[in-house]
């Protein structure tokens, strides 16, 4: 402690930031408490507070300290760092949800440049296994669906319905049989005869009737795209839902 | 994060939203699962006791036992003093009107302030800030390398001041350059 106020006095930093571990819960309240009366904290980066389920430190330590947390530590990679904002967790709390983070998180995560060049493909209607496949792979991007399903309203249920890791797992799949996929194959999906399905099926540790899947999948995901972009959008819309 | 709170607002705010009409009664019962539900989460004792008065005041006001959705404006006032008890608004970062800003890290050992450090520099590194890292633990020198392989993988300089003698002078020399620079201990 004397060597931190040591620090501060040489250095006069414009921010002192306080690391606690919401696990521990209270105990994370009274460290802080400590460190703020010995080095005066200007504010506190709660982490792992993907782990907390009770969330004690996150509802207490502000009112313990007079310290506003300022972000939230959710996961080891190194994006995982949220703002933290006291409103939207309140809704979270409620089961409302948290739509604004949501977006801001695909405002993040989808480039510009990316939406544009699919807008494009969609309009010229060349949209290939390999889109749908990069597609997959941006919705990952985003985090965990777990995650993602926990910030729209009533998503509690929703994740408890649908059981944890599935969509994840049911994606990677999808990401993995496109992969063995020759590129050939992954721009006309009409050349993917028996053997070839077979072949794929074995490289990417599924199954034919899985591949078959797929390909169904993306074929009605080509339609959706077609009867989106194409003139007269609502109704052809309709009539591809209808037939899926 | 925070499921088992969340699960036990949704149920006890539904039971108050299913009724037509809220007495003083309902209210108090409701208030009393949800302090139930705060001290089970480990919120602390005089927080939770605040909370609920603030709430309780509010909730058996006229103007809540008078309106047609009485359990929607429960709910409202939950929300807000939820919202209050975490400070109200979003609390960004303080920089400095001339750089370097210089923010200092502080916490117990394993609460992951060096890696936190790695997501702020990545953060500030995207928005287009010059970072500079400085480890200045001067007990435990594995925390140096550690960072030092952080900011290898998000290519962030890394500076060690972590020697155990004369290392306040040596930050705030270093800290004197870079536009931004994050510091732990």
């Amino acid at each position: 402690m004397t060597e931190l106020v040591q620090i501060k006095q040489a250095v006069a930093p414009h921010e002192i930031l306080l690391v606690a571990d919401a696990m521990t819960g209270q105990d994370a309240v009274a460290s802080s408490e400590r460190f703020h009366q010995r080095v005066g904290v200007t504010g506190v980066i709660l982490t792992k507070v993907e782990g907390d389920a009770r969330g004690g430190a996150v509802l207490s330590i502000r009112a313990a300290t007079g310290q506003p947390v300022k972000f939230l530590g959710v996961g080891e990679k190194l994006e995982a760092l949220e703002p933290f904002h006291p409103d939207r967790l309140a809704s979270r709390i409620l089961g409302m949800g948290d739509v604004l983070s949501l977006i801001e998180k695909a405002q993040e995560n989808f480039s510009l440049e990316e939406a544009e060049t699919l807008q494009k493909k969609l309009a010229s209607q060349s949209f290939t296994l390999e889109d749908f496949r990069d597609q997959m792979k941006q919705v990952t991007r985003m985090g965990s669906m777990e995650q993602l399903l926990g910030m729209l309203p009533g998503g509690q249920r929703l994740k408890e319905m649908t059981g944890s890791g599935v969509p994840e797992r049911e994606m990677k799949r999808v990401v993995a049989i496109v992969d063995s996929m020759t590129t050939r194959e992954r721009r006309d999906h009409t050349i993917i005869s028996g053997s070839r399905k077979k072949r794929i099926a074995k490289g990417s540790g599924t199954t034919i009737p899985e591949v078959n899947r797929l390909i169904k999948q993306y074929l009605t995901a080509r339609k959706m795209m077609k009867a989106l972009s194409g003139g007269g959008g609502k109704r052809r819309l309709l009539e591809a839902l209808r037939s899926m | 994060m925070l499921e088992g709170l969340s699960h036990k607002f949704e149920s006890i705010l539904k039971r108050l939203r299913g009724q037509g009409v809220l007495t003083e009664q309902n209210i108090g019962e409701a208030l009393k699962d949800v302090r139930m539900a705060l001290l089970e989460a480990d919120v602390n004792f005089k927080v939770v006791k605040d909370f609920i008065d603030r709430v309780r005041v509010k909730a058996v006001g006229q103007e809540v036992l008078q309106s047609l959705t009485p359990g929607h404006q429960v709910v409202k006032i939950v929300w807000d003093e939820l919202r209050e008890l975490m400070g109200g608004a979003h609390a960004g970062l303080k920089l400095a009107s001339s750089p370097p800003t210089v923010i200092m890290m502080v916490g117990l050992q394993g609460a992951g302030k060096t890696t936190t450090c790695g997501k702020l520099a990545r953060l500030f590194k995207k928005q287009g800030r010059r970072v500079m890292l400085i480890a200045a633990d001067p007990r435990r020198p594995a925390a140096g390398d550690q960072l030092a392989s952080l900011g290898a993988s998000i290519e962030v300089s890394v500076h060690r001041a972590d020697r155990p003698a004369g290392t306040t002078t040596d930050i705030a020399a270093l800290c004197a350059a870079g536009d931004c620079t994050l510091m732990m201990n």
